[in-house]
């Protein structure tokens, strides 16, 4: 132990040039330890007070204020959620729109059935000529309407000559004929109206069964405005049914007061006979 | 030589102290040559610490600064911010009331789908009841068999419905019994009443199917939310739509036949007066004759 410790101490002394260098040099090179910019405890304790004061102001203004905001927004949230739970469960639930929807479609499926009833036909003429009046007058097709006179001609007679009827007698025949006409004319377009009536119902529903909750009363409008129409058309038809009843009431006036003129000159014509004699 | 003050010379010396030493005990000259050039060389290289420039008056004015922009400027933000979502929150609750208990409060929801189960209950049957009242009276075999086939709200027997007609009513008569002009007449006369026969039919079986629609929407009234009434609003205007063209096509029918018949009784007055002039004819020849 000793001869080693001998050793290294020789060793030492024989580079102790090249190893007082090193020191020398260590000695510089190495970074010395840098010391505080503020040393000054006074300052620094300025500086701590700074900012607690500044962080108390933080906590207090910003925190505070931002506690309340959240408080705040936290209120907003649940109202908003409760709100959104209103519409979602009971004002607009899921499911009930889907009800709605499949409700559609099932008042669909029942006009099908109707149309399909309305449009059986009921025709059961046999002979040639009513048949051909038949056919044009439960057509539903407007494109028809001029062939009706034609045939209404055929069935029920053309206007009496002047030969055989009286003038008077003619205008009634005639003003007649033209009512019945008129009416059997309008038959057909109040048919084919509403035969379209059908379709954009149709249409209006189809729609509906897509519609969204907010949309629907939108169709429901449009609805609306069809009905309106539609108890125009009603009304026009029931008008066109009650000149019919008219020429008819005056065509029974009519047959009254031909009957007055004929007694009339009957009398005379008895009385005349009389007095011959 | 301003790097040779404070620490830096106090290591200087300490270090000029230790050279001495060194040189004292081994007197090696170049090394110690060496030793100092180099101490020397970086002592004025090494960059010397810097003191801080700010100074302390200036640090309190800007934390002061600081502080006053905090307490005047943004605490007053934050209050119009704060009042802002307070009148925002108060609005909210308000809307919220309003949707709660005044636009659909849950208790008349509840009372409005129990009024549509009352109506039905007090409704439904007493109605269904008395629109089904028998009113048959026909006593003979064929009027009676025409009768029920008329009020049987089927489309399905139109020809059930022609042949009970003809029972009752005769057939067309054979053009051996009647001129072409009245047989044409009474055809006519036949297919139009037939022709409203078979629409009364059609017209019951459809009166049918709108009652299935009046019940399918009330009885969905039992269920519906309030945001899907709509739906049920709707579907019901475009059925009063669909009913009003089926009842424009009766009324349709209905002019129809009074056309006919006003048409039947003008053709009397034409047969009448052709006849009329026939007799004149006839007796104008005799009176010549004689």
């Amino acid at each position: 132990m000793l001869g080693v410790l001998h050793q290294i101490l020789g060793w030492f002394w024989e580079h102790r040039k090249v190893l007082v260098a090193l020191v020398l040099i260590l000695a510089l090179v190495t970074p010395r330890p840098a010391p505080a910019q503020f040393a000054m405890p006074a300052v620094v304790a300025v500086i701590i007070t700074a900012l607690n004061a500044v962080n108390q102001a933080l906590t207090a203004v910003i925190g505070g204020a931002l506690q309340i905001m959240n408080q705040t927004l936290g209120a907003i949230h649940g109202i908003v959620s409760a709100v959104q739970n209103l519409f979602q469960n009971v004002v607009y639930p899921q499911a009930a729109i889907n009800r709605a929807r499949g409700l559609v479609g099932s008042v669909m499926g029942f006009y099908n059935q109707i149309r399909a009833i309305a449009q059986t036909p009921v025709n059961s003429a046999t002979l040639a000529n009513p048949r051909q009046l038949e056919q044009s007058a439960l057509s539903r097709n407007p494109a028809r309407i001029g062939n009706l006179s034609a045939e209404f001609q055929a069935v029920y007679q053309p206007l009496p000559p002047a030969s055989d009827a009286s003038p008077p007698a003619r205008n009634v025949i005639d003003m007649s004929d033209a009512a019945a006409q008129a009416a059997m004319k309008r038959a057909i377009a109040i048919d084919a109206i509403a035969d379209q009536e059908l379709k954009a119902a149709d249409q209006m529903l189809a729609e509906l069964q897509t519609a969204a909750p907010g949309t629907a009363s939108m169709i429901g409008a449009q609805g609306s405005a069809w009905l309106v129409r539609s108890h125009a058309y009603t009304q026009a038809a029931l008008a066109d049914s009650m000149r019919l009843r008219a020429i008819d009431l005056a065509n029974a006036g009519a047959d009254m007061k031909f009957n007055a003129g004929y007694a009339a000159s009957t009398r005379q014509d008895a009385g005349t006979m009389m007095r011959q004699r | 030589m301003d790097a040779l003050r404070g620490d830096g010379a106090t290591a200087i010396r300490a270090l000029f102290a230790g050279l001495m030493a060194v040189v004292c005990l081994t007197r090696v000259r170049r090394v110690v040559a060496l030793a100092v050039t180099t101490t020397l060389l970086i002592a004025v290289i090494t960059p010397q610490p810097v003191y801080a420039q700010a100074e302390v008056g200036a640090v309190v004015a800007a934390v002061i600064s600081v502080l006053n922009t905090i307490n005047n400027v943004i605490r007053g933000l934050f209050s119009i911010a704060n009042n802002v979502l307070s009148q925002i929150n108060s609005g909210m609750q308000a809307f919220r009331n309003l949707m709660d208990t005044v636009v659909y409060p849950q208790a008349l929801i509840a009372q409005a789908r129990g009024m549509v189960s009352s109506m039905i209950a007090t409704f439904r049957s007493l109605l269904s009841s008395i629109f089904n009242i028998g009113v048959a009276s026909a006593q003979l075999p064929a009027p009676s068999a025409l009768e029920g086939v008329t009020r049987n709200r089927s489309v399905g027997d139109f020809g059930a419905l022609s042949q009970a007609y003809v029972q009752t009513y005769g057939p067309l008569p054979p053009a051996a019994n009647a001129s072409p002009m009245e047989r044409d007449l009474v055809d006519m006369d036949d297919a139009a009443a037939q022709a409203q026969l078979k629409t009364l039919k059609a017209a019951d079986a459809v009166s049918d199917q709108t009652i299935a629609v009046s019940m399918l929407l009330e009885d969905e009234g039992q269920q519906v939310a309030p945001g899907t009434a709509d739906y049920l609003v709707a579907a019901g205007i475009i059925a009063s739509v669909q009913n009003q063209a089926v009842m424009q096509k009766m009324i349709a029918a209905q002019m129809r036949q009074e056309a006919a018949r006003l048409a039947h009784q003008n053709m009397i007055r034409k047969r009448n007066a052709m006849f009329g002039n026939q007799l004149r004819n006839s007796l104008s020849d005799f009176m010549r004759r004689r």
